[in-house]
Protein backbone atom coordinates (compact mmCIF):
# COMPACT_ATOMS: atom_id res chain seq x y z
CA UNK A 1 0.00 0.00 0.00
CA UNK A 2 3.15 2.44 0.37
CA UNK A 3 4.35 1.98 -3.22
CA UNK A 4 0.64 2.76 -3.66
CA UNK A 5 0.56 5.88 -2.67
CA UNK A 6 4.08 7.23 -3.20
CA UNK A 7 3.82 6.21 -7.22
CA UNK A 8 -0.12 7.28 -7.14
CA UNK A 9 -1.52 4.41 -8.18
CA UNK A 10 -5.35 4.63 -9.58
CA UNK A 11 -6.31 1.67 -8.02
CA UNK A 12 -5.94 2.57 -4.05
CA UNK A 13 -7.31 6.00 -5.38
CA UNK A 14 -10.91 4.81 -3.84
CA UNK A 15 -10.22 2.62 -1.10
CA UNK A 16 -8.27 5.40 1.08
CA UNK A 17 -11.29 7.49 0.05
CA UNK A 18 -13.48 5.53 1.64
CA UNK A 19 -11.32 4.65 4.50
CA UNK A 20 -10.57 8.56 5.12
CA UNK A 21 -14.48 8.85 5.39
CA UNK A 22 -15.50 5.20 7.33
CA UNK A 23 -12.25 6.13 10.04
CA UNK A 24 -13.90 9.93 10.37
CA UNK A 25 -17.10 8.38 11.73
CA UNK A 26 -15.40 5.95 13.83
CA UNK A 27 -13.11 8.52 15.16
CA UNK A 28 -16.89 10.41 15.78
CA UNK A 29 -18.00 7.63 17.86
CA UNK A 30 -15.02 6.51 19.54
CA UNK A 31 -14.30 9.94 20.82
CA UNK A 32 -18.01 11.24 21.78
CA UNK A 33 -17.87 7.75 24.17
CA UNK A 34 -14.33 8.85 25.41
CA UNK A 35 -16.29 12.36 26.05
CA UNK A 36 -19.16 11.16 27.56
CA UNK A 37 -16.63 8.58 30.09
CA UNK A 38 -14.74 11.44 30.99
CA UNK A 39 -17.52 13.66 31.94
CA UNK A 40 -19.94 11.78 33.06
CA UNK A 41 -18.21 8.81 34.70
CA UNK A 42 -15.75 10.35 36.91
CA UNK A 43 -15.48 9.96 40.70
CA UNK A 44 -15.75 13.75 41.34
CA UNK A 45 -16.43 15.70 37.82
CA UNK A 46 -15.25 19.29 38.97
CA UNK A 47 -12.24 18.33 39.92
CA UNK A 48 -9.18 17.19 37.83
CA UNK A 49 -8.53 13.56 36.23
CA UNK A 50 -6.66 11.44 38.29
CA UNK A 51 -4.04 8.61 38.03
CA UNK A 52 -6.18 6.45 39.97
CA UNK A 53 -9.47 6.73 37.52
CA UNK A 54 -7.67 6.60 34.26
CA UNK A 55 -5.36 3.42 35.26
CA UNK A 56 -8.62 1.48 36.72
CA UNK A 57 -10.28 2.34 33.64
CA UNK A 58 -7.65 1.01 31.28
CA UNK A 59 -7.46 -2.08 33.14
CA UNK A 60 -10.72 -2.98 31.88
CA UNK A 61 -10.72 -4.71 28.49
CA UNK A 62 -13.89 -2.71 27.08
CA UNK A 63 -12.14 0.13 27.44
CA UNK A 64 -8.55 -0.96 25.93
CA UNK A 65 -10.40 -2.07 22.78
CA UNK A 66 -12.10 1.44 22.80
CA UNK A 67 -8.92 3.42 23.40
CA UNK A 68 -7.60 0.67 20.69
CA UNK A 69 -10.01 1.26 17.93
CA UNK A 70 -9.74 5.00 18.72
CA UNK A 71 -6.11 4.99 18.33
CA UNK A 72 -6.29 3.25 15.13
CA UNK A 73 -9.17 5.43 13.42
CA UNK A 74 -7.63 9.25 14.59
CA UNK A 75 -4.18 8.40 13.95
CA UNK A 76 -5.01 6.90 10.14
CA UNK A 77 -7.64 9.44 9.93
CA UNK A 78 -5.22 12.38 10.80
CA UNK A 79 -2.18 11.23 9.09
CA UNK A 80 -3.76 10.17 5.48
CA UNK A 81 -5.31 13.81 6.00
CA UNK A 82 -1.90 15.17 6.39
CA UNK A 83 -0.74 13.31 3.32
CA UNK A 84 -3.77 14.43 1.22
CA UNK A 85 -3.17 17.89 2.41
CA UNK A 86 0.63 17.04 1.57
CA UNK A 87 -0.06 15.79 -2.23
CA UNK A 88 -2.35 18.84 -3.04
CA UNK A 89 1.02 21.41 -2.78
CA UNK A 90 3.78 18.75 -3.15
CA UNK A 91 4.61 17.44 -6.56
CA UNK A 92 8.65 16.69 -7.30
CA UNK A 93 8.88 12.86 -6.33
CA UNK A 94 11.45 13.51 -3.50
CA UNK A 95 9.03 15.87 -2.03
CA UNK A 96 6.39 13.13 -1.71
CA UNK A 97 8.38 10.31 -0.73
CA UNK A 98 9.66 12.76 2.39
CA UNK A 99 6.66 13.20 3.47
CA UNK A 100 4.71 9.54 3.34
CA UNK A 101 8.37 8.55 5.06
CA UNK A 102 7.67 11.28 7.68
CA UNK A 103 4.06 10.51 8.06
CA UNK A 104 4.03 6.84 8.46
CA UNK A 105 7.19 6.73 10.73
CA UNK A 106 5.35 9.17 12.65
CA UNK A 107 1.89 7.36 13.35
CA UNK A 108 3.54 4.08 13.83
CA UNK A 109 5.34 5.48 16.47
CA UNK A 110 2.29 7.21 18.03
CA UNK A 111 0.06 4.31 17.68
CA UNK A 112 2.96 2.01 18.66
CA UNK A 113 3.29 4.29 21.99
CA UNK A 114 -0.16 4.49 22.59
CA UNK A 115 -1.24 1.05 22.15
CA UNK A 116 1.48 0.24 24.39
CA UNK A 117 -0.16 2.91 27.44
CA UNK A 118 -3.46 1.47 26.79
CA UNK A 119 -2.82 -2.37 27.18
CA UNK A 120 0.35 -2.17 29.78
CA UNK A 121 -1.55 0.45 32.52
CA UNK A 122 -1.96 -1.80 35.15
CA UNK A 123 -3.46 -0.32 38.48
CA UNK A 124 -1.31 -1.64 42.02
CA UNK A 125 -2.43 -4.90 43.34
CA UNK A 126 -5.03 -2.77 46.15
CA UNK A 127 -6.86 -1.71 42.98
CA UNK A 128 -7.14 -5.00 41.15
CA UNK A 129 -8.92 -6.52 44.38
CA UNK A 130 -11.73 -4.14 43.74
CA UNK A 131 -10.99 -1.46 46.10
CA UNK A 132 -10.72 1.96 44.30
CA UNK A 133 -9.31 4.95 46.56
CA UNK A 134 -11.85 7.96 46.20
CA UNK B 1 5.76 21.60 -17.22
CA UNK B 2 7.33 24.76 -18.70
CA UNK B 3 6.67 28.32 -16.62
CA UNK B 4 4.33 26.89 -13.38
CA UNK B 5 6.00 26.95 -9.98
CA UNK B 6 6.24 23.42 -8.25
CA UNK B 7 3.17 22.09 -10.78
CA UNK B 8 1.03 25.27 -9.72
CA UNK B 9 -1.01 26.74 -12.23
CA UNK B 10 -1.75 29.87 -9.74
CA UNK B 11 0.30 31.30 -6.71
CA UNK B 12 -1.01 30.19 -3.14
CA UNK B 13 -2.43 33.70 -2.54
CA UNK B 14 -4.76 33.34 -5.20
CA UNK B 15 -6.75 31.42 -2.41
CA UNK B 16 -6.88 34.51 -0.71
CA UNK B 17 -7.54 37.09 -3.98
CA UNK B 18 -10.65 34.59 -5.22
CA UNK B 19 -14.09 35.30 -3.47
CA UNK B 20 -15.08 33.36 -0.90
CA UNK B 21 -18.29 31.20 -1.06
CA UNK B 22 -19.27 28.97 1.64
CA UNK B 23 -18.33 26.16 0.03
CA UNK B 24 -14.72 27.05 -0.09
CA UNK B 25 -15.00 28.64 3.40
CA UNK B 26 -15.79 25.32 5.14
CA UNK B 27 -13.21 23.30 2.89
CA UNK B 28 -10.07 25.73 4.67
CA UNK B 29 -11.64 25.55 8.32
CA UNK B 30 -11.74 21.72 7.93
CA UNK B 31 -8.44 21.62 6.29
CA UNK B 32 -6.71 23.92 9.23
CA UNK B 33 -8.48 22.08 11.75
CA UNK B 34 -7.26 18.90 10.34
CA UNK B 35 -4.01 19.62 10.82
CA UNK B 36 -4.69 21.15 13.97
CA UNK B 37 -6.48 18.48 15.81
CA UNK B 38 -3.53 16.05 14.33
CA UNK B 39 -0.90 17.93 15.96
CA UNK B 40 -3.25 17.80 18.86
CA UNK B 41 -3.57 14.17 19.32
CA UNK B 42 0.21 13.28 18.97
CA UNK B 43 0.65 15.73 22.27
CA UNK B 44 -1.90 14.33 23.55
CA UNK B 45 -0.78 11.05 23.27
CA UNK B 46 2.39 12.18 25.00
CA UNK B 47 0.79 13.51 27.74
CA UNK B 48 -0.97 10.61 28.62
CA UNK B 49 2.15 9.14 28.59
CA UNK B 50 2.38 10.44 32.01
CA UNK B 51 0.74 7.52 33.27
CA UNK B 52 4.07 5.41 32.98
CA UNK B 53 5.64 7.75 35.30
CA UNK B 54 3.48 7.29 38.38
CA UNK B 55 0.84 8.80 40.25
CA UNK B 56 2.54 11.96 41.28
CA UNK B 57 3.40 12.70 37.56
CA UNK B 58 0.15 12.20 36.07
CA UNK B 59 -2.07 14.14 38.77
CA UNK B 60 0.58 17.25 38.38
CA UNK B 61 0.24 17.42 34.47
CA UNK B 62 -3.68 16.93 34.94
CA UNK B 63 -4.03 19.65 37.75
CA UNK B 64 -1.97 21.66 35.23
CA UNK B 65 -4.90 20.95 32.83
CA UNK B 66 -7.32 22.38 35.29
CA UNK B 67 -5.86 26.06 34.95
CA UNK B 68 -8.22 28.40 33.31
CA UNK B 69 -5.54 29.10 30.15
CA UNK B 70 -6.10 25.26 29.72
CA UNK B 71 -9.89 25.46 30.43
CA UNK B 72 -9.87 28.08 27.41
CA UNK B 73 -7.64 25.37 25.31
CA UNK B 74 -9.89 23.03 26.21
CA UNK B 75 -13.22 24.86 24.87
CA UNK B 76 -11.53 25.88 21.60
CA UNK B 77 -10.50 22.10 21.22
CA UNK B 78 -14.13 21.71 21.71
CA UNK B 79 -15.25 23.83 19.00
CA UNK B 80 -12.55 22.40 16.52
CA UNK B 81 -13.67 19.28 17.33
CA UNK B 82 -17.60 20.10 16.51
CA UNK B 83 -16.80 21.73 13.68
CA UNK B 84 -14.49 19.71 11.68
CA UNK B 85 -16.60 16.41 13.14
CA UNK B 86 -19.97 18.34 11.84
CA UNK B 87 -18.21 19.58 8.08
CA UNK B 88 -17.28 16.07 8.09
CA UNK B 89 -20.62 14.81 8.43
CA UNK B 90 -21.36 17.39 5.63
CA UNK B 91 -18.98 15.62 3.21
CA UNK B 92 -19.57 12.26 3.40
CA UNK B 93 -23.17 13.54 2.77
CA UNK B 94 -22.27 15.28 -0.12
CA UNK B 95 -20.00 12.42 -1.37
CA UNK B 96 -22.65 8.92 -0.61
CA UNK B 97 -25.82 10.51 -0.56
CA UNK B 98 -26.19 12.97 -3.30
CA UNK B 99 -25.64 16.70 -1.14
CA UNK B 100 -24.12 18.04 -3.34
CA UNK B 101 -27.15 19.67 -4.10
CA UNK B 102 -28.07 21.42 -1.53
CA UNK B 103 -25.16 21.52 0.04
CA UNK B 104 -25.19 24.99 1.79
CA UNK B 105 -28.29 24.24 3.43
CA UNK B 106 -26.73 21.15 4.89
CA UNK B 107 -23.83 23.30 6.36
CA UNK B 108 -25.78 25.70 7.96
CA UNK B 109 -27.89 23.03 9.63
CA UNK B 110 -24.74 21.17 10.61
CA UNK B 111 -23.66 24.35 12.12
CA UNK B 112 -26.71 25.02 14.02
CA UNK B 113 -26.43 21.30 15.59
CA UNK B 114 -22.71 22.34 16.40
CA UNK B 115 -23.75 25.12 18.37
CA UNK B 116 -26.40 22.80 19.80
CA UNK B 117 -23.49 20.29 21.06
CA UNK B 118 -20.89 23.13 21.50
CA UNK B 119 -23.12 24.57 24.35
CA UNK B 120 -24.53 21.71 25.84
CA UNK B 121 -20.87 20.57 25.80
CA UNK B 122 -19.73 23.45 27.27
CA UNK B 123 -22.69 23.25 30.28
CA UNK B 124 -21.76 19.75 31.20
CA UNK B 125 -17.90 20.52 31.36
CA UNK B 126 -18.26 23.72 33.96
CA UNK B 127 -21.58 23.41 35.50
CA UNK B 128 -19.70 20.95 38.24
CA UNK B 129 -17.48 23.29 38.49
CA UNK B 130 -20.20 25.78 39.51
CA UNK B 131 -20.53 24.25 43.05
CA UNK B 132 -16.23 24.29 43.76
CA UNK B 133 -17.14 27.66 43.44
CA UNK B 134 -19.32 28.21 46.26
CA UNK B 135 -17.30 26.68 48.42
CA UNK C 1 -24.51 55.80 -14.40
CA UNK C 2 -20.36 56.32 -13.49
CA UNK C 3 -18.19 52.89 -13.52
CA UNK C 4 -14.90 52.25 -13.25
CA UNK C 5 -13.36 49.16 -14.51
CA UNK C 6 -9.90 48.11 -13.22
CA UNK C 7 -8.35 46.14 -15.27
CA UNK C 8 -5.53 44.06 -14.97
CA UNK C 9 -2.87 44.73 -18.02
CA UNK C 10 -0.21 42.42 -19.61
CA UNK C 11 1.74 43.28 -23.15
CA UNK C 12 4.45 40.88 -23.17
CA UNK C 13 5.87 43.17 -26.24
CA UNK C 14 6.21 45.99 -23.64
CA UNK C 15 5.56 44.65 -19.91
CA UNK C 16 7.62 42.44 -17.88
CA UNK C 17 4.76 42.28 -15.53
CA UNK C 18 0.86 42.80 -15.32
CA UNK C 19 -0.02 46.15 -14.29
CA UNK C 20 -3.43 47.28 -13.60
CA UNK C 21 -5.44 50.31 -15.61
CA UNK C 22 -8.57 51.94 -14.52
CA UNK C 23 -10.65 52.94 -17.04
CA UNK C 24 -13.95 56.01 -16.03
CA UNK C 25 -16.85 55.00 -17.88
CA UNK C 26 -20.54 56.22 -18.16
CA UNK C 27 -22.40 52.99 -18.52
CA UNK C 28 -26.23 51.79 -18.67
CA UNK C 29 -27.40 49.85 -16.57
CA UNK C 30 -28.29 47.01 -18.49
CA UNK C 31 -25.27 46.77 -19.83
CA UNK C 32 -23.28 43.64 -19.20
CA UNK C 33 -19.25 44.04 -18.84
CA UNK C 34 -18.47 43.12 -21.98
CA UNK C 35 -20.40 45.84 -23.05
CA UNK C 36 -18.33 47.95 -20.64
CA UNK C 37 -14.97 46.55 -22.51
CA UNK C 38 -16.36 47.25 -25.69
CA UNK C 39 -16.83 50.71 -24.84
CA UNK C 40 -13.07 50.80 -23.30
CA UNK C 41 -11.58 49.10 -26.84
CA UNK C 42 -14.00 51.06 -29.29
CA UNK C 43 -14.00 54.50 -27.32
CA UNK C 44 -10.54 54.95 -25.03
CA UNK C 45 -7.89 52.03 -25.58
CA UNK C 46 -7.64 50.06 -28.93
CA UNK C 47 -5.18 47.98 -27.48
CA UNK C 48 -7.32 46.33 -24.54
CA UNK C 49 -7.27 42.80 -25.75
CA UNK C 50 -10.11 39.69 -24.62
CA UNK C 51 -12.24 37.24 -26.51
CA UNK C 52 -15.43 37.37 -27.14
CA UNK C 53 -17.77 36.13 -30.00
CA UNK C 54 -21.44 35.37 -29.15
CA UNK C 55 -21.85 37.95 -26.67
CA UNK C 56 -24.91 36.06 -25.40
CA UNK C 57 -23.85 33.55 -22.97
CA UNK C 58 -23.27 30.07 -25.44
CA UNK C 59 -19.94 30.33 -27.06
CA UNK C 60 -18.34 30.92 -23.65
CA UNK C 61 -15.45 32.61 -25.09
CA UNK C 62 -15.32 35.63 -22.55
CA UNK C 63 -14.52 34.20 -19.06
CA UNK C 64 -12.95 36.04 -17.17
CA UNK C 65 -12.71 37.12 -13.25
CA UNK C 66 -14.60 39.65 -11.97
CA UNK C 67 -14.77 41.20 -9.17
CA UNK C 68 -13.10 38.25 -7.81
CA UNK C 69 -14.95 35.49 -9.87
CA UNK C 70 -15.06 33.74 -13.21
CA UNK C 71 -17.96 34.48 -15.08
CA UNK C 72 -18.87 35.44 -18.30
CA UNK C 73 -18.74 39.09 -19.07
CA UNK C 74 -21.51 38.84 -21.79
CA UNK C 75 -23.81 37.74 -18.80
CA UNK C 76 -22.92 40.31 -15.63
CA UNK C 77 -24.77 42.86 -15.53
CA UNK C 78 -23.86 45.86 -14.02
CA UNK C 79 -27.31 47.32 -12.28
CA UNK C 80 -26.78 43.79 -10.33
CA UNK C 81 -23.81 44.70 -9.00
CA UNK C 82 -24.08 47.34 -5.65
CA UNK C 83 -20.69 48.32 -5.74
CA UNK C 84 -19.56 50.08 -9.46
CA UNK C 85 -16.40 49.64 -8.90
CA UNK C 86 -15.55 46.82 -11.09
CA UNK C 87 -12.44 44.67 -10.54
CA UNK C 88 -11.38 42.76 -14.08
CA UNK C 89 -8.50 40.24 -14.50
CA UNK C 90 -7.95 37.24 -16.81
CA UNK C 91 -9.03 33.67 -15.54
CA UNK C 92 -6.53 32.47 -12.39
CA UNK C 93 -4.69 29.42 -12.66
CA UNK C 94 -4.05 29.61 -16.64
CA UNK C 95 -1.24 31.51 -18.35
CA UNK C 96 -1.69 35.13 -19.67
CA UNK C 97 -1.19 35.74 -23.35
CA UNK C 98 -2.13 39.26 -23.51
CA UNK C 99 -4.52 41.56 -20.96
CA UNK C 100 -7.53 39.09 -20.56
CA UNK C 101 -6.64 36.74 -23.01
CA UNK C 102 -5.11 33.04 -21.38
CA UNK C 103 -3.95 30.09 -22.81
CA UNK C 104 -6.13 27.29 -22.78
CA UNK C 105 -3.93 24.19 -23.88
CA UNK C 106 -3.74 22.90 -20.53
CA UNK C 107 -7.52 22.90 -20.42
CA UNK C 108 -7.84 21.15 -23.56
CA UNK C 109 -5.45 18.62 -23.10
CA UNK C 110 -6.72 17.26 -19.88
CA UNK C 111 -10.13 17.52 -21.98
CA UNK C 112 -8.83 15.32 -24.77
CA UNK C 113 -7.94 12.24 -21.47
CA UNK C 114 -11.54 11.61 -20.98
CA UNK C 115 -12.09 10.71 -24.70
CA UNK C 116 -14.88 13.67 -25.20
CA UNK C 117 -16.81 12.02 -28.27
CA UNK C 118 -19.25 9.64 -28.78
CA UNK C 119 -18.06 5.53 -28.95
CA UNK C 120 -20.00 3.21 -30.68
CA UNK C 121 -18.85 0.87 -33.22
CA UNK C 122 -22.01 -0.87 -33.67
CA UNK C 123 -24.46 0.11 -36.57
CA UNK C 124 -27.85 2.81 -35.29
CA UNK C 125 -30.72 0.77 -35.74
CA UNK C 126 -32.19 0.40 -39.49
CA UNK C 127 -35.10 2.28 -38.75
CA UNK C 128 -34.51 4.59 -36.00
CA UNK C 129 -31.88 6.41 -34.45
CA UNK C 130 -30.26 5.32 -30.88
CA UNK C 131 -33.74 5.23 -28.72
CA UNK C 132 -33.43 7.29 -24.95
CA UNK C 133 -35.87 6.91 -22.55
CA UNK C 134 -36.46 10.24 -20.78
CA UNK C 135 -34.72 9.10 -17.38
CA UNK C 136 -31.76 8.16 -19.72
CA UNK C 137 -31.64 11.65 -20.72
CA UNK C 138 -32.37 13.17 -17.64
CA UNK C 139 -29.56 11.32 -16.09
CA UNK C 140 -26.99 13.51 -18.73
CA UNK C 141 -28.94 16.54 -19.39
CA UNK C 142 -27.39 18.74 -17.38
CA UNK C 143 -23.75 17.57 -18.08
CA UNK C 144 -24.56 18.39 -21.52
CA UNK C 145 -25.42 21.85 -21.88
CA UNK C 146 -20.95 22.77 -20.77
CA UNK C 147 -19.62 25.60 -23.27
CA UNK C 148 -16.25 24.84 -21.95
CA UNK C 149 -15.62 28.32 -20.63
CA UNK C 150 -13.29 27.19 -18.51
CA UNK C 151 -14.45 29.13 -15.54
CA UNK C 152 -15.03 26.25 -13.33
CA UNK C 153 -11.16 24.63 -13.85
CA UNK C 154 -9.89 28.14 -13.08
CA UNK C 155 -11.54 28.15 -9.84
CA UNK C 156 -11.05 25.29 -8.68
CA UNK C 157 -8.30 25.45 -5.40
CA UNK C 158 -7.37 21.98 -6.71
CA UNK C 159 -6.63 23.02 -9.93
CA UNK C 160 -4.80 25.93 -8.95
CA UNK C 161 -2.05 23.38 -6.41
CA UNK C 162 -1.92 20.90 -9.15
CA UNK C 163 -1.27 21.11 -12.67
CA UNK C 164 -2.20 17.56 -13.60
CA UNK C 165 -5.58 17.42 -11.71
CA UNK C 166 -7.96 16.57 -14.62
CA UNK C 167 -10.13 19.25 -13.31
CA UNK C 168 -14.31 20.31 -13.03
CA UNK C 169 -14.80 20.38 -16.35
CA UNK C 170 -12.72 17.62 -17.86
CA UNK C 171 -14.68 15.19 -15.20
CA UNK C 172 -17.83 16.99 -16.38
CA UNK C 173 -17.58 15.84 -19.70
CA UNK C 174 -16.42 12.58 -19.00
CA UNK C 175 -19.65 11.97 -16.80
CA UNK C 176 -21.42 13.16 -20.09
CA UNK C 177 -20.26 10.05 -21.43
CA UNK C 178 -20.20 7.61 -19.19
CA UNK C 179 -23.61 8.43 -18.21
CA UNK C 180 -24.64 8.14 -21.52
CA UNK C 181 -26.72 4.95 -22.18
CA UNK C 182 -25.88 4.86 -26.26
CA UNK C 183 -21.52 5.59 -25.72
CA UNK C 184 -19.75 2.35 -25.26
CA UNK C 185 -16.83 3.51 -24.02
CA UNK C 186 -17.65 3.87 -20.35
CA UNK C 187 -14.99 1.65 -18.80
CA UNK C 188 -11.91 3.12 -20.90
CA UNK C 189 -13.01 6.66 -19.04
CA UNK C 190 -13.59 5.39 -15.82
CA UNK C 191 -10.01 3.76 -15.93
CA UNK C 192 -8.78 7.78 -16.77
CA UNK C 193 -10.90 9.71 -14.10
CA UNK C 194 -10.30 6.74 -11.39
CA UNK C 195 -6.90 8.34 -10.45
CA UNK C 196 -4.94 10.58 -7.73
CA UNK C 197 -5.47 13.73 -9.89
CA UNK C 198 -8.69 12.32 -11.26
CA UNK C 199 -11.72 12.43 -9.54
CA UNK C 200 -9.85 11.87 -6.21
CA UNK C 201 -8.63 14.92 -6.06
CA UNK C 202 -11.80 16.74 -5.77
CA UNK C 203 -12.36 18.16 -2.37
CA UNK C 204 -15.77 19.06 -2.86
CA UNK C 205 -14.87 22.79 -2.21
CA UNK C 206 -17.29 23.84 -4.80
CA UNK C 207 -15.93 26.80 -6.42
CA UNK C 208 -17.11 25.23 -9.68
CA UNK C 209 -20.77 25.15 -9.14
CA UNK C 210 -20.47 28.89 -8.05
CA UNK C 211 -18.57 29.59 -11.38
CA UNK C 212 -20.45 27.91 -13.98
CA UNK C 213 -22.45 30.36 -15.73
CA UNK C 214 -25.25 27.92 -17.11
CA UNK C 215 -25.78 27.05 -13.15
CA UNK C 216 -24.37 23.31 -13.89
CA UNK C 217 -23.62 21.55 -10.55
CA UNK C 218 -20.00 20.19 -11.61
CA UNK C 219 -19.44 18.90 -8.13
CA UNK C 220 -22.86 17.14 -7.65
CA UNK C 221 -21.55 15.15 -11.39
CA UNK C 222 -17.87 14.97 -9.77
CA UNK C 223 -19.49 13.14 -6.83
CA UNK C 224 -21.97 10.63 -8.96
CA UNK C 225 -18.75 9.61 -10.80
CA UNK C 226 -16.71 8.69 -7.45
CA UNK C 227 -19.81 6.54 -6.31
CA UNK C 228 -20.29 5.50 -9.48
CA UNK C 229 -16.56 4.05 -9.59
CA UNK C 230 -16.96 2.43 -6.42
CA UNK C 231 -19.69 0.73 -6.57
CA UNK C 232 -17.71 -1.05 -9.63
CA UNK C 233 -14.90 -1.15 -8.34
CA UNK C 234 -16.85 -3.38 -4.63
Amino acid sequence: MNETIKQGGSDSGHWLWFLQRITGVGVLVTISIHWVVQHFMSMSPALPITYEEVIYRLSQPEFRVLYALFLVFALFHGFHGLWMVGRDYLHAQWSRIGLATILITASTILFVWGVTIVFTSYPPPIVQAGVIPP
Amino acid sequence: MEGIKYKWTASFSEHFRYKFHTGMVAWAIHRITGIGLTIFIAIHIWSISHLGSGPESFNATMALYSTPLFKIGEVMLFAVIIFHAMNGLRIIWVDFFGGAKYHKKLFWALMVAAMVLFIMGIVATFLPMINLINL
Amino acid sequence: MDISLKIRRFNPEKDKKPNWQTFKIIAEPTWKILDCLMHVKNEIDGTLTFRKSCAHGICGSDAMKINGKAALACQELVKNYKSKKFVIEPLPGFPVIKDLVVDFDLFFEKLRKVLPWFINDERPPADSERLQSPEQVEKILESVKCILCGGCTSSCPSAWMNADYLGPAALLKAWRFIGDSRDHATEERIRVVNDHDGVWRCHTIFNCVEACPKEINVTDHITMLRREIFKRKL
